[in-house]
């Protein structure tokens, strides 16, 4: 299938890329940025809380700290065994893990959730007697710090206590900003879609604009210019025909036929530069609403002066009576230039004219059987002075673009070789 | 000969060596030294005099305990692994091992070890991580014990 291929000289193409440069430039990066901005921000709120919450966490565990030691402290002034001054205070829930040492910091006594585990090592206590350790069990908070008894005794408290709530309050923060990011960036992705789309449809409806008015503003110079030109013909081609006239009646018997030919070739070549006027006429439209019907038998009795058999080659189908808001005599040439084609092609076999109503609009197909058009020559078929015929001028398809487009219509051909040729046109409805 | 200490091979003799040890925990079981302190790590190669079940940890399963004799030194360890159902393999006397764990105490001509590492017959045997917690309680890899690498 091919639609309408020729257009004249556009704006430069680099210009809707320098319009797609600058919308990167004014959105994108700056919906960038402020993602960065928010995941930076993010990242840092997300330092400070967990600061906040590791002194907030060291100073709440170093009191629970002091009071265990209190307890210890009174249980062992009371002659209790360190085993079960620690019993008491068991390691279960949060707390991992306990352990009293004496002044010399040798374990007296031990409890642990896990066996055997209590990771107290010289080489980890800091001055503060607070660090956290990283375990699969999850943070652990370390207390390491003395405490004395009434009788003077000095001992140390070891304790493990679980972050595992704090780590989940940071991991659901983390899982929240998380989501909230994503919907940012979602948010922000859709509204810069919508965005280049907007932005690609007004560059091309400007572009289409731009290169329409360029196409009339060319297409008026060459028309001012090729009138000039046909009317300078014109006038010594009259003079010329009105000379062939007289030497026709004038002229010895044996030299008539090659005054006839001059005469006739005179005549051609005025009705070739009349046909060029016609094109390069500025298309004036005057709609009407008519029957299909009608315009397609005026054309079949145009044509049977040239194809005498053309009611018996040409079949009508669909509805005659389909209405069709055009002009009339613009769509008449329109279809005699089709069928005129159609009949030219070399097809031995039926064309097919046919009508349909399509929504708002007519549907009009002419369908051949005839050789078909190479596809190289397919796209170029509606450029002006492009021609597929032996003798062709290139004329017929050009003015039927222009007469459809002016109708606020579209044309389209679909061919294949060996197996035919079909022009559909779209126009309104009446 | 070697204990089995397969689990499906042990399942009768846990089940009664659980209940003859159920209120026969060591004397030193409760001990303030009997932990893994990650000060006192030591490397022992040698060989595996016997394998044991006892108890050692209130209300939790048997440990497989290893009786090794040193090479070269003679020296005897007594070597806690950890649960049988986490070991989960057959090791029998005769057998050479290399222990890394951490030395708990000295009785008599025995010393007390708490493995972190055992490496025989060329796989490593992860039961604690570096700072001595226990791979059974640690999520995955507490369904069996951990392997890595290749020994000796």
């Amino acid at each position: 299938m091919a639609g309408r291929r020729f257009r004249p000289a556009g704006p430069a193409e680099g210009q809707g890329l320098l319009r797609r440069k600058d919308l990167l430039l004014f959105f994108l990066l700056p919906f960038l940025g402020a993602v960065i901005l928010i995941l930076l921000m993010s990242a840092l709120n997300r330092a400070y809380v967990r600061g906040s919450m590791d002194a907030l966490v060291t100073e709440q565990l170093g009191a629970a700290a002091g009071i265990l030691k209190a307890g210890v402290g009174r249980s062992l002034e009371e002659g209790t065994p360190p085993s079960r001054a620690l019993d008491i205070y068991s390691a279960e829930g949060e707390i991992y893990y306990m352990a009293l040492l004496d002044a010399d910091r040798k374990v007296l006594a031990w409890t642990s959730l896990f066996e055997g585990y209590l990771p107290l090592s010289a080489q980890d206590v800091p001055a503060g007697g607070a660090w956290v350790i990283d375990s699969p069990a999850g943070r652990i908070f370390n207390h390491f710090g003395p405490f004395s008894t009434r009788d003077g005794r000095t001992y140390y408290l070891y304790l493990g206590y679980s972050l595992k709530a704090f780590e989940e309050m940071s991991s659901r923060s983390r899982r929240n900003a998380l989501l909230v990011f994503a919907i940012i960036a979602a948010a922000g992705l859709v509204v810069f879609r919508g965005l280049s789309i907007l932005q690609s449809g007004y560059v091309n409806k400007a572009r289409e604009a731009e290169e329409s008015q360029a196409e009339k503003e060319r297409f008026q110079e060459i028309s001012g210019f090729t009138s000039g030109v046909a009317h300078e013909i014109k006038n010594p081609l009259n003079s010329l025909s009105l000379l062939f006239g007289l030497l026709e009646k004038r002229v010895a018997p044996d030299l008539r036929e090659d005054v006839a030919l001059g005469k006739n070739e005179v005549r051609r070549i005025s009705l070739i530069v009349d046909r060029f006027s016609d094109v390069l006429k500025p298309l004036l439209v005057r709609p009407e609403t008519f029957p299909v019907g009608e315009a397609v038998e005026s054309v079949l009795a145009s044509l049977a002066s040239e194809f005498p058999d053309v009611r018996d080659r040409i079949r009508f189908e669909g509805d005659g009576r389909t209405a069709i808001r055009a002009d009339r005599e613009l769509i008449s040439m329109v279809l005699a230039n089709l069928l005129r084609n159609a009949l030219e092609a070399g097809t031995t076999g039926e064309i097919v004219v046919r009508a349909d109503r399509d929504r708002k609009r007519v549907r009009l197909s002419v369908r051949d059987t005839g050789p078909g058009i190479p596809p190289e020559r397919l796209g170029r078929i509606f450029e002006p002075f492009f021609s597929t015929k032996a003798g062709g001028m290139g004329i017929g398809l050009y003015l039927a673009l222009r007469i459809v487009e002016a109708h606020g219509g579209k044309i389209e051909v679909r061919s294949r070789e060996g197996e035919g040729t079909e022009f559909i046109i779209r126009v309104p409805g009446g | 000969m070697g204990l089995l200490v397969r689990k499906e091979k042990m399942k009768g003799q846990l089940s009664a060596a659980a209940l003859l040890l159920l209120f026969a925990l060591p004397a030193w079981a409760g001990q303030a030294e009997h932990f893994y302190n990650v000060d006192a790590e030591v490397r022992i190669e040698g060989t595996v005099r016997e394998v044991s079940l006892e108890l050692r940890y209130k209300d939790r399963a048997p440990f497989v305990v290893l009786a090794l004799e040193e090479t070269g030194t003679g020296q005897k360890f007594q070597i806690e692994v950890g649960p049988s159902w986490f070991f989960g393999e057959d090791l029998h006397a005769g057998e050479k091992a290399a222990i890394i764990g951490s030395l708990v105490r000295t009785d008599g001509d025995t010393k007390y070890v708490i493995a972190r590492e055992v490496r025989f017959r060329g796989e490593t045997l992860v039961a604690r991580d570096r700072r001595g917690f226990p791979e059974w309680r640690g999520g995955g890899s507490a369904q069996r014990g951990r392997r890595r690498g290749k020994g000796f």
